[in-house]
């Protein structure tokens, strides 16, 4: 059964009770909410999503609410709990919606750790990963975005997760988020995507989500090997350019990337160093969408 | 009376390394911290393991595993790198 299959009724209904068994790539968040645009937000992102058994495990509890307090009267807030803890402070009620996505990721890279995770988005192409490292502002979640919708399946655009046993990476597709321009960008490149309410004023600007393809959702079983390493860079104006990266530089920066190596200790050494092994690695830099679409064409995966 | 430098580091098993080329990255498991290293500071951590050494005794070490002399610019290189590995407590140093 899938978020669609509810009706957005029963979708209230459940998120206002006992909550949503939401399944997204190998976790079960148990979400509730009375809020209406987180209601809305998950109605409309996640349609296409997986519901877990209702009352069954859950990776993740966590709730979206305004509390109680005499602000709601006159700046109503939202706050996000897990596991009955609160760990962010609250934010204005209409960033609802933003919380919860940033919530979850925080769930994740504050507990699976039995992945090595890196803050990249996670593209695949005819089974080979392309792991895009970047810090914020350098248009990765753009990029990633307009690759999603050229044919690449998005295994995330926010957390690479690669599997401790294999080094592949495991698909954790959630909406994309789109930051100030780039949500304009991304609606004249791809007209037809499905993206959400803008929110503005949040510390990250306007913000706003798209909801993934459907086929990257109903795939979020099939983990994919990295093939590359890619460092993307947004610069107005500039040419499409991918320029080889040393593979010992690469090492560096995704380890600065990554949300637990150090926690790993010996083992995220191996792990990272056999994944850059494995890749070729680029910077990339680029200022027209469609330029970055043709040259991530032409990747072919290194030789074996 | 004047002694010698010797350097030392302490449990040469913590270092783990990856080549690629002229690139060597160190791990350092007594501390988490991971290290880039030019070909020459490669060298001159894995000829300071092998065994506690004066510096003049690792220009030599290093030199060989390069394939080069073992000149002033060397010496000179190896003394940076030196400091910089004790720094980064990769290294210390112990009087002979």
């Amino acid at each position: 059964m899938k978020v669609a299959d509810l009706g957005a009724a029963e979708l209230g209904a459940r998120l206002k009770g006992s909550g949503l068994y939401l399944r997204t790539g190998p976790f079960v968040s148990r979400i509730r909410s009375s809020i209406s645009s987180v209601s809305e937000g998950i109605g409309l992102l996640y349609a296409d999503y997986p519901l877990a058994e209702q009352n069954d495990f859950a990776d993740f509890h966590v709730g979206l609410s305004r509390p109680p307090t005499i602000r709601r009267w006159f700046h109503p807030q939202a706050v996000f709990d897990f596991d009955g803890h609160v760990p962010f402070k609250p934010l204005p009620l209409d960033q609802a919606y933003p919380l919860f996505e940033w919530g979850l990721n925080w769930c994740v890279s504050s507990h699976a750790h039995q992945y090595l995770m890196i803050h990249a988005a996670v593209i695949e192409r005819d089974g080979h990963a392309a792991i895009l490292p970047a810090p914020p502002g350098s248009g990765k979640s753009t990029l990633c975005a307009a690759l999603v919708n050229r044919g690449w399946r998005l295994l995330s655009d926010e957390l690479a997760l690669i599997r401790r046993n294999d080094g592949y990476a495991v698909p954790l597709p959630r909406p994309v988020s789109l930051k100030n321009e780039s949500i304009g960008v991304i609606r004249g490149f791809e007209p037809s995507a499905v993206i959400n309410r803008e929110v503005r004023d949040t510390i990250k600007g306007t913000v706003a989500h798209m909801k993934p393809p459907t086929d990257s959702v109903s795939r979020a079983n099939e983990t994919a090997k990295p093939a590359w390493v890619i460092f993307p860079r947004y610069r107005k104006g500039a040419a499409a350019s991918l320029q080889t990266r040393s593979k010992g530089g690469a090492l560096m920066a995704v380890a600065d990337n990554a949300f637990n190596y150090s926690l790993l200790g010996l083992a995220g050494f191996h792990m990272l160093a056999d994944m850059i092994h494995a890749c070729d690695c680029h910077d990339f830099s680029y200022g027209d969408l469609d330029q970055a679409v043709e040259a991530f064409s032409a990747l072919q995966p290194p030789a074996p | 009376m004047h002694r010698a430098v010797v350097w030392k580091v302490e449990d040469g098993a913590r270092f783990h390394f990856r080549r690629w080329g002229d690139e060597c990255v160190a791990y350092d498991n007594a501390t988490g911290d991971t290290h880039l290293l030019d070909p020459v500071a490669a060298e001159l951590l894995v000829a300071v393991r092998q065994a506690a050494a004066t510096t003049e005794e690792l220009v030599q070490r290093v030199a060989s595993r390069l394939g080069t002399g073992a000149g002033s610019d060397l010496f000179s290189a190896l003394e940076s790198a030196l400091g910089d590995f004790e720094r980064l407590a990769l290294v210390r140093r112990v009087a002979q």
